[in-house]
């Protein structure tokens, strides 16, 4: 039986060949993205990071790197996670071990003819010597002024045993004697360890503890031994690939981005194909609706003509699937390059590639077309038999009221969820108003053949002076609101994506850069892009000029744990860091309290932040730093600038800064009198007010990125599903020809059908974006107006425009072919 | 006003791949006459009523309609010469079902941009016995009613001849019996010159010329059941 199913399969399958090339290429497209998300979000979850400079030691010892969270993922901690310098004598005692090193990573930047050359990071000489001292030239650097590099730094920067170089670490310039070249170590600057100690500053602890095992002794006996030894801590143990994990701190801060980045793009990924390829099978299985009709005339059963429904979508799907996931995981490779490219993941971590993603991707691909088309045929295949035939051939069916009604619900909801920003000002809020255009979409698809019902009907009765071609268009939207309404909401569904999803960036970033211009009071900021900071002396520096109030302005990132339903949760917050010397430099728009107690351990926090915690100033909190220090907060002002400066500001106290910082403010001297402070440090750059940041939010660009390939996926899914429509029209048209339509008459009659529809989907979508984007512009900005881009509105609408009518007209002009 | 409805001579038309439908067909249907083509599946019946109807052009051979030569013209002028001088009325109605009963029977004026002549379409709506049922969707006729909305079609422009393909091939008989007496009337009584391909015999008998095809070519022609009676012109 299956056999001859098959051949009635094929048989029509040929005849439907435009519809299911429009299914092969939803999937196509579909299993493209899902699988280059799903693989970096395998990457995420499971990436390892191969043993870098410390491979060689059979032992590894860190501290954890993560707070657990409960029943979620942990959270990366973004700096590393000190370990006491006392395990390193405490493991040196325990038999089988030959060698510790409790290992430093600390940055040093060269200099070289005034410039920062920046070349590799500092580390203390056992670092170096591992296990053995190495080959080289000249001997180990032993007193302060010290250093040995490797050969191919030294070529770099022209240095030679016995040569003098100036290194600007530990927060100041310094001079130091090449006392070595190394030929074997990793690139490093190689320091005494006395002196490493002191330049690290890192009083009383070690990045991580490299063990070597002594000869007889096998890595994991060692590792068993020293585990029992530690027993009581948090500290990992890690041999054989576990290692590089414990080593690279990049790595785990990458697969949390991952992670989130991939757990967000899902979301709107797959509700999109979903969408193009719900809409592919719809017009494939109605463009079938009359073979299976007839094939159930003769005799076949319902569940017959459902699996028939299914067979030729699956098999179109099955047929593309490798080619999309092959191009999935290209993707994801091309992603994972561009990740790298913008600093979001280190290029330590690989992209996994595992047969998951595509397992993943195939079956969910098979499943939604199977239970897609069988639930499109569901209809066709329960009537009796010879009703079957009938119905078919009277295509125009009434929408039903369900649908609309649950549509305008779902629009009226997404209204309500737009409104969130006028309530409050915090970032949060932003996302209401994307998922809110979403929901919105989703609510006009339900509705859509209702209200292009009603309103082509009220057009129609309003043509009856409009030329024929004109009058039928309207006519013909109004009778097949079903087939005209599933183009004209995914065309909507583009216009209101890209819309809203432009403006969610937008007028943020705006928001941002206002308020954050607005809040410097006419200070310099000084920077150091070539040092990596600020060094503490230029601090120092600056502050010694007569009349310059100085402040520090750094970066960080500190973790609020917090309980939701019992739950332990932690959020992860990048904060700015700003002192008590800020006030009078920086306005954050205090509300209550003041700057002046950001000292020690207190934070500022925004007021929607501390309206939403019920904070107050005085009031604590736990916070945790970059390092996974625990603290508790003191709340010491509330301020209204959340745009600029997000939910909080910490004080340095908070920070693990102590000699390089991200920016100085400096008021009350001119940028002249300020460089000349600065002159013995290359690579300091001072600039009037705040610097544009020129450098592109990854998030943002991803986020953009993203809408806009789905935006050409929704455009071809909606061009592919027209296409095929108005091929199926070949007996309208007819009807109309006998009637006495010429071809240019029946063109016309396209054309026109293509511009409402365009019309349509771009008011419908501005409809859609419209109140979000007031609601947001209100909300954060304080002007229903959003910033722009506006050229976005026009230049969606004629894209809408320009596919609508192209794939209509092509599609007619061939209907009409002889 | 020219006597002849449709004239064809030497229509021959040949499909690619060397099969010739129509082979030197030549015939001449005057004003006022109720013509029936019957033959086998095969026969080149369909085709002669596309290339007599302007709907297909010959590959040789002339056609001429209401006195338009139409055989050399390209689809857009021969849309323009059917919807003033033909009518078509087919066994699966063609009727657009996004449009009303009236909507469909006046299409092929607001196609031509002509507006309808009220009295002759009043006539027409209660020959046709469809009062009442203007208003109507297509869909929620009876298949007699939809064919009688097609016959109504058919006539609006006052055409200089209606082709029938099959008119009752969908009915039952007695509304079929109802669909043919329709068709009569109209010869008989507004001089309506029909055309129509058939295979059902019975149907052709009420035609007053039988033409009988086979092999793309006329083998026959006879008088039907009833006397050629000359309309009043």
């Amino acid at each position: 039986m299956m056999g001859e199913m098959g051949a009635i399969c094929w048989a029509t399958a040929r005849r439907r060949a435009g519809s299911l090339v429009a299914v092969a290429l939803a999937v196509l497209i579909g299993a493209f993205a899902v699988t280059a998300t799903v693989s970096l979000g395998e990457t995420g979850l499971r990436g390892q990071a191969p043993t870098g400079r410390l491979g060689g030691a059979d032992v590894l010892i860190a501290a954890p790197q993560e707070v657990a969270q409960k029943e979620d993922i942990d959270v990366p901690l973004p700096a590393r996670a000190p370990v006491p310098s006392t395990v390193v004598t405490q493991l040196a005692a325990l038999p089988g071990v030959s060698r510790v090193v409790g290992d430093l990573t600390f940055p040093a930047v060269p200099i070289r003819d005034g410039a920062p050359v920046p070349a590799a990071e500092g580390h203390g000489w056992s670092s170096a010597a591992l296990p053995a001292t190495p080959a080289m030239t000249g001997r180990p650097p032993a007193a302060t002024g010290e250093l040995a590099l490797d050969a191919a730094s030294a070529t770099r920067l022209g240095v030679h045993v016995g040569a003098t170089l100036d290194v600007v670490t530990g927060g100041t310039r310094s001079t130091y004697r090449i006392s070595s070249v190394l030929n074997g170590p990793p690139p490093g600057l190689y320091f005494s360890d006395a002196e490493a100690a002191r330049l690290a500053n890192r009083a009383g602890a070690v990045d991580l503890i490299a063990v070597w095992a002594a000869p007889g002794t096998s890595g994991e006996t060692l590792a068993g031994r020293i585990r029992t030894a530690l027993s009581g801590t948090d500290l990992r143990v890690a041999t054989g690939d576990a290692r590089g994990d414990l080593e690279s701190v990049a790595a785990g801060t990458g697969r949390g981005t991952l992670i989130a980045l991939s757990g967000s793009l899902a979301g709107v990924i797959l509700m999109i194909a979903g969408f193009v390829l719900l809409s592919a099978l719809g017009v494939h299985v109605a463009g079938q609706s009359r073979d299976l009709a007839l094939i159930r005339a003769v005799g076949a059963t319902p569940r017959q003509v459902r699996r028939l429904a299914a067979a030729q979508a699956t098999l179109a799907a099955a047929v593309v699937l490798p080619f999309g996931i092959a191009g999935g995981y290209l993707l994801a490779g091309r992603a994972w390059d561009w990740f790298v490219g913008l600093g979001v993941i280190p290029a330590e971590l690989p992209l996994v590639l595992s047969p998951f993603p595509a397992l993943v991707t195939a079956a969910l691909f098979l499943l939604v077309v199977q239970l897609a088309a069988r639930g499109a045929a569901m209809r066709v295949s329960r009537l009796p038999a010879t009703e079957a035939v009938a119905a078919t051939a009277t295509e125009p069916q009434s929408p039903s009221k369900v649908r609309a009604w649950t549509g305008l619900g779902l629009i009226v909801l997404a209204t309500g969820m737009a409104a969130v920003p006028l309530v409050s000002r915090s970032l949060v809020a932003v996302a209401g108003t994307a998922t809110a255009g979403i929901v919105a979409v989703i609510g006009l698809t339900v509705a859509g053949p209702v209200l292009l019902r009603a309103t082509a009907s009220w057009l129609a009765r309003r043509a009856e002076h409009r030329s024929a071609p004109g009058w039928l268009a309207l006519h013909n939207l109004a009778a097949y609101a079903s087939r005209g309404s599933g183009a004209l909401t995914g065309l909507a569904m583009a216009v209101t994506l890209a819309i809203t999803y432009t403006f969610v960036q937008t007028t943020p970033q705006h928001g941002h850069d206002t308020e954050l211009a607005a809040s410097t009071r006419g200070a310099l900021t000084v920077t150091a892009p070539g040092l990596g900071g600020v060094p503490a002396q230029a601090l120092a520096q600056l502050r010694g000029v007569t009349g310059a109030k100085v402040a520090v302005r750094d970066q960080t990132t500190v973790l609020w744990p917090f309980k939701e339903q019992g739950k332990d949760r932690v959020d992860s917050y990048p904060v700015t860091v700003l002192g008590s010397d800020a006030d009078g430099l920086v306005d954050l728009d205090v509300r209550e309290g003041a700057m002046t107690g950001l000292t020690g351990d207190s934070i500022a926090v925004g007021a929607s932040f501390a309206r939403f915690q019920g904070l107050d100033v005085g009031g604590k909190h736990a916070l945790i730093r970059a390092d996974g220090s625990r603290v508790t907060a003191t709340v010491a002002a509330i301020y209204g600038r959340e745009l600029g400066y997000g939910d909080m500001v910490v004080s340095p106290g908070l920070s693990l800064a102590r000699d390089q910082f991200a920016a100085v403010l400096v008021s009350g001297v001119d940028a002249a009198k300020a460089r000349a402070a600065l002159s013995g440090l290359p690579g300091i750059v001072v600039t009037e007010g705040t610097p544009k940041s020129g450098k592109v939010n990854p998030h943002v660009a991803l986020n953009l990125v993203v809408v806009g390939a789905l935006l050409a996926y929704v455009l071809l899914g909606v061009a592919n599903s027209m296409v095929a429509a108005t091929a199926r029209r070949r007996e309208e048209f007819a009807a109309l020809r006998f009637a006495g339509a010429t071809p240019p008459q029946l063109r016309a009659v396209a054309r026109q059908e293509a511009m409402w529809s365009g019309l349509g989907a771009c008011a419908a979508g501005l409809g859609l974006s419209a109140l979000p984007l007031l609601f947001l512009g209100t909300g954060l900005l304080g002007t229903p107006i959003a910033p722009g881009p506006w050229w976005l509105v026009p230049a969606v609408c004629a894209v809408v425009l320009t596919v609508s009518y192209v794939s209509v007209t092509a599609a007619a002009r061939r209907a009409l072919r002889p | 006003m020219n006597a002849d409805a449709v004239v064809l001579s030497s229509v021959t038309r040949a499909y690619p791949g060397g099969v010739t439908a129509l082979d030197d067909v030549s015939l001449q249907v005057q004003r006022g006459e109720f013509l029936a083509v019957v033959g086998q599946s095969g026969s080149g019946k369909s085709t002669l009523l596309h290339c007599a109807s302007g709907l297909d052009t010959p590959t040789s051979g002339s056609v001429v309609i209401g006195g338009t030569e139409v055989s050399r013209m390209n689809e857009t002028r021969r849309a323009k010469v059917r919807r003033e001088q033909v009518g078509f009325i087919f066994q699966s109605y063609n009727l657009v079902p996004s449009l009303s009963v009236e909507q469909n029977i006046t299409l092929p004026l607001r196609l031509a941009g002509r507006r309808p002549d009220s009295a002759w379409l009043a006539g027409l709506v209660q020959r046709t016995g469809l009062t009442g049922l203007l208003h109507r969707a297509p869909s929620e006729l009876s298949g007699g009613q939809r064919q009688r909305v097609a016959v109504c079609r058919a006539l609006v422009a006052r055409p200089a001849v209606v082709f029938a393909d099959e008119p009752t091939g969908a009915l039952d008989s007695v509304t079929a019996a109802s669909v043919l007496d329709l068709l009569e009337s109209l010869v008989d009584d507004l001089g309506q010159t029909v055309i129509m391909v058939t295979h059902d015999l019975r149907a052709a008998g009420r035609a007053r010329r039988v033409v009988t095809m086979a092999g793309g070519r006329i083998t026959h022609v006879a008088a039907g059941h009833r006397a050629p009676v000359r309309a009043a012109a």
